[in-house]
């Protein structure tokens, strides 16, 4: 059995994963994850009219202390989930604003940011 | 690496192996500003690189709008650099494969190992011009160095030379051991076909999302999955702003840097070796 393989190559993955955070700029709000999908519907609603709101987003985990969450995109909705966090502005006439901190096909990828090392080691910039 | 997981469904108590798991990581450390013609000096070559397996990258700059350093086991030192500094160093390199036709990011790739790199010679001289006196580039560095046959006396070689530099020691490394309760889990089997029919929740992206659902500690209910058979799954991170990764092609960021794998051990002593990787890198 020695060296026999199958290789598999995957090409268009059917979802994409977004780790996103809402920043209220301090104001309180009560959230739980059907209020933050119902947003980020409104939020492709109101880009993309009725097109971005046939879009299945999925909320797969959801922090209600920071606000966090992992989303499930289609792939082929993905720009336009994107684009609509990036232009949403104001939830109940409140500033407020998405931040996408990774994306990525592969889920167990958001699990851990390489990019946050600098800070967990406290370094100065070079 | 970043971060390494093992996942054991059904498991009721951890083997010791991984219940104490203290790897050997002594010789993980962070060195603060380092200059990068400390990498390519012959004494280092000679003293630390040809004497056991040293890894290291740059950490702080990001692939896609700094410049990247990293170092092989293999004896290739990669920079990865605008193309401002790459016509301000002065070392031949190669445009790289994700910026388009006017490359705007430039690959330096250095052979440490080979014979025209030593002292005297002019390929040598000139790294050392360049990176030295032209421009005295310095990084946030940290390395793993295990040295081959050797004791870890050898560490006290790497201390002496660089002496100059701060090196902190960053073995105490954080472990946790999480139980997930999970009533489902996917049956697993060598001969399943990977890519069957979408949907079933038993083709290969179904049961990486199940692994991702756990390493993220997300909301399972969507999952669908079957009986409890056990298997093992090792997911190794990597670092999304290395400029290398699988058989050292080149790495980039654009939507993601997505640099990890997987190996999902199956009972029959069959394995599955998921790679996943990032949209700026080349297929392994």
């Amino acid at each position: 059995m020695e060296g026999e393989f199958e290789r598999i190559v995957l090409k268009s993955p059917q979802y994409h994963y977004m780790m996103v955070q809402l920043d209220l700029f301090g104001a309180k709000a009560n959230f739980d994850s059907d209020l933050f999908k119902n947003l980020i519907m409104k939020a492709l609603k109101g880009l993309h009219g009725d097109v971005g709101g046939s879009i299945s987003v999925d909320i797969i985990r959801f922090e209600k202390k920071s606000l966090k969450s992992i989303l499930r995109v289609p792939s082929i909705g993905l720009v336009k989930v994107w684009s609509a966090l990036t232009l949403y502005s104001s939830h109940n006439d409140k500033p407020c604003h998405f931040k996408v901190s990774k994306v990525s096909p592969h889920l167990p990828s958001l699990s851990v940011n390489s990019r946050d090392f600098t800070s967990e080691l406290l370094l100065e910039k070079v | 690496m970043r971060k390494v997981e093992v996942m054991l469904p059904g498991c009721e108590s951890l083997p010791d192996v991984i219940q104490d798991i203290s790897p050997d990581l002594d010789s993980y450390y962070l060195v603060k500003r380092l200059p990068v013609v400390e990498l390519v000096k012959e004494e280092f070559v000679k003293e630390i690189l040809r004497k056991g397996h040293f890894t290291g990258i740059s950490v702080g700059t990001r692939v896609d709008n700094h410049t990247v350093v990293a170092v092989l086991p293999s004896g290739h030192l990669i920079l990865s650099v605008d193309k401002d500094l790459y016509q301000e160093l002065g070392l031949s390199g190669k445009p790289s494969k994700y910026t388009g036709r006017n490359a705007t990011r430039f690959v330096v790739e250095i052979d440490l190992f080979n014979a025209n790199h030593s002292n005297g010679k002019k390929q040598y001289n000139r790294v050392l011009w360049s990176l030295k006196d032209r421009l005295n580039l310095t990084f946030n560095f940290i390395f793993s160095w295990e040295p081959i046959n050797e004791e870890k006396v050898n560490f006290m070689q790497l201390t002496r030379l660089w002496d100059k530099y701060v090196l902190e020691d960053l073995s105490i490394v954080s472990h946790t051991i999480q139980k997930t309760q999970t009533t489902v889990v996917p049956k697993l089997s060598h001969n399943q076909s990977l890519v069957s029919t979408p949907g079933d929740g038993q083709d290969v992206s179904s049961i990486y999302e199940y692994i991702g659902t756990i390493s993220c500690d997300a909301n399972q209910s969507f999952v669908k999955s079957d009986a409890l058979v056990p298997w093992a799954a090792l997911t190794v991170h990597g670092f999304d702003d290395s400029p290398v990764s699988w058989w050292r092609k080149e790495h980039g960021f654009h939507k993601n840097g997505c640099n990890l794998y997987t190996i999902l051990i199956l009972p029959d002593d069959t394995y599955w070796l998921y790679m996943a990787i990032g949209t700026d890198d080349e297929c392994p």
